[in-house]
């Protein structure tokens, strides 16, 4: 595969939100707007990036009995670099992300990139194929939050777009609202992946 | 082995880099969200207290609390946690008192209290009634219908909570109540009172060689099913301990704590004189006048004050004559040491029932 195949299978074809299912904790609990969903999204495509750079460079040393460790301790310490980071410059959303930026550490994606894809190939088609997967988990989490912030509070990004008239749906801004629109838009990924024959 | 150490090694060096890049990172962002921590918390102060310039955490006799200063370095705001046992649990709560010891905010932070009637504390319109109020005002408020217990919990609460923050933060706007020494109290019998759920309790407390003898409840009315435990335990738990502040009767902690205000209520005042066990005779006792010691003889027949005379002291002639006069009849006519001080001779009078006092103790 190219790199720019790598790039871009996990914005559709391997998307991890809706193809592969991975990392649904943070999916279901951030996307309640979609600023939340897009700032989930990138801080873990940094971390997603970060750590596949790391693991793709230590593939030959780290010995693969201790492997595991090894990754976790990677990942733990880009999420507490980010987790820093958000908390200095970006508090709103730090406050608003909550547990959630820590808990990134156990997101299943990360360590599945690292263990699939990272330990064995090269570090350029590894830092490829995590900022794949990492704008791909961002687009969908994007996608999810505008839906669930426009049908359940009205608005997108903030913005009063619906009008005042509009009455939300505020399920949609609750957590039994974060698996009926995954699942729509599940539904939706499924249809036009069949119809455009992308598998 | 080898392969052990190995692995060892390697996961060690890559937990130092780790380490490394951390620490680097926690330097560059640290100073930035202390400063903004700080930020915060002096806009929340500046909120509730406008005059707020720095603010300090400080922690005193295990309670801790947020500090405000203005420019000046002079106290104007203390925001701290209290608690108060309510119907179903603790409720917490923020106070936030201004630089003259005047409640500006109630917040709650957590209760358990019955929905819709003990929750009713959340309201705006119940937390305002303490708005201003100092610890010399009485906390005495619209209950809650329906939530006696939550609602009599929260005003004492409040009104005990502010005090104790006020002793440790405050900068001498609270006097601390003196502790009573049970070893140091004279023999007799001491009668107080306090507040209980629904009325007032009066107890009497008995000390001998420096002990609690007994407490005996001489009135109240508190509901029937709490008031009864209270008064089994209580007065109990105060005899066997030797101190007032013992536990309260679970699930009457309201009545408990009203017997438990009456006993310290009871021994911060004298002895109750029993006219009836004191021997017949003449004694003869001395108390503080405003400007002279007072000295009188008391006479006692049959267990009556039959007489009270004053045999010297020098107070202000203008005002000691009126005390000299009044003040010994009122003894005699009422059997009693404790009467009305002359009008306008207060200290005077206040000497002469000293001496008295001191005179039937002997």
């Amino acid at each position: 595969m190219s790199v720019m195949q790598e790039l871009t299978k996990g914005l559709f074809k391997e998307n991890p939100t809706f193809r592969l299912v991975l990392g649904m904790c943070p999916t279901l609990a951030v996307t309640t707007l979609a600023v939340n969903g897009l700032g989930m999204g990138l801080s873990t495509a940094a971390v997603l990036v970060a750590s596949n750079l790391v693991i793709s460079l230590l593939r030959n040393l780290i010995p693969s009995k201790i492997r595991i460790p090894a990754y976790i301790i990677v990942i733990a310490t880009f999420v507490t670099v980010v987790d820093m980071l958000l908390n200095a410059f970006q508090p709103d959303l730090h406050s608003q992300l909550g547990i959630f930026i820590p808990l990134i550490v156990v997101n299943c994606i990360i360590l599945g990139r690292a263990e699939a894809f990272a330990s064995k190939h090269g570090v350029v088609a590894s830092m490829a194929d995590g900022l794949g997967m990492g704008l791909g988990f961002t687009l969908s989490l994007t996608v999810l939050g505008s839906l669930r912030e426009l049908v359940g509070n009205g608005t997108l990004f903030g913005a009063n777009i619906l009008g005042a008239a509009y009455e939300p749906f505020k399920v949609f801004a609750s957590p039994p609202g974060a698996f009926i629109a995954l699942g729509l838009l599940m539904a939706l990924m499924n249809l036009l992946v069949k119809k455009y024959k992308l598998e | 082995m080898k392969d052990i150490v190995r692995s060892g090694l390697i996961l060690m060096l890559i937990c130092a880099l780790s380490a490394g890049m951390l620490s680097y990172t926690h330097g560059v962002t640290s100073e930035i969200i202390e400063a903004r921590i700080a930020a915060e918390k002096i806009a929340l102060m500046q909120e509730l207290f406008p005059a707020v310039a720095t603010t300090e955490d400080q922690e005193v006799d295990g309670r801790s609390a947020t500090v405000g200063y203005d420019e000046s370095g002079k106290v104007v705001g203390i925001l701290a946690e209290g608690k108060a046992t309510g119907y179903r649990g603790d409720i917490r709560f923020n106070l936030a008192i201004d630089g003259t010891g005047k409640l500006v905010n109630l917040n709650i932070i957590s209760h358990s209290e019955t929905a819709s009637l003990g929750s009713r504390i959340e309201e705006e319109a119940y937390r305002a009634q303490y708005e201003g109020k100092t610890v010399n005002d009485s906390f005495d408020v619209d209950n809650i219908s329906g939530a006696t217990v939550t609602s009599v919990a929260m005003e004492r609460g409040v009104a005990s909570e502010m005090k104790e923050i006020l002793l440790r933060f405050g900068e001498g706007l609270v006097e601390p109540v003196p502790s009573i020494d049970i070893t140091q109290l004279a023999d007799g019998t001491y009668e107080g009172s306090g507040e209980g759920l629904k009325s007032t309790i009066t107890v009497a407390v008995t000390v001998a060689g420096g002990k609690i003898t007994a407490v005996e409840i001489v009135s109240g009315n508190d509901t029937e099913e709490y008031y009864t435990k209270a008064k089994k335990e209580v007065p109990a738990r105060i005899v066997e301990e030797q101190k007032v502040d013992v536990d309260a009767a679970s699930g009457a902690t309201i009545s408990s704590e009203g017997i438990k205000d009456a006993v310290l209520d009871a021994l911060q005042k004298p002895p109750v004189l029993k006219l009836s066990e004191i021997a017949d005779g003449t004694y003869e006792g001395s108390g503080e006048g405003l400007k002279s010691t007072i000295t009188v003889e008391v006479t006692v027949a049959g267990g009556k004050i039959t007489a009270v005379e004053v045999v010297s002291g020098n107070d202000t002639e203008e005002y000691y004559a009126k005390a000299k006069k009044e003040v010994p009849a009122r003894i005699v006519e009422e059997q009693k040491v404790d009467v009305d001080a002359a009008s306008g001779a207060t200290i005077s009078s206040e000497g002469i029932k000293d001496a008295v006092r001191n005179a039937l103790q002997q």
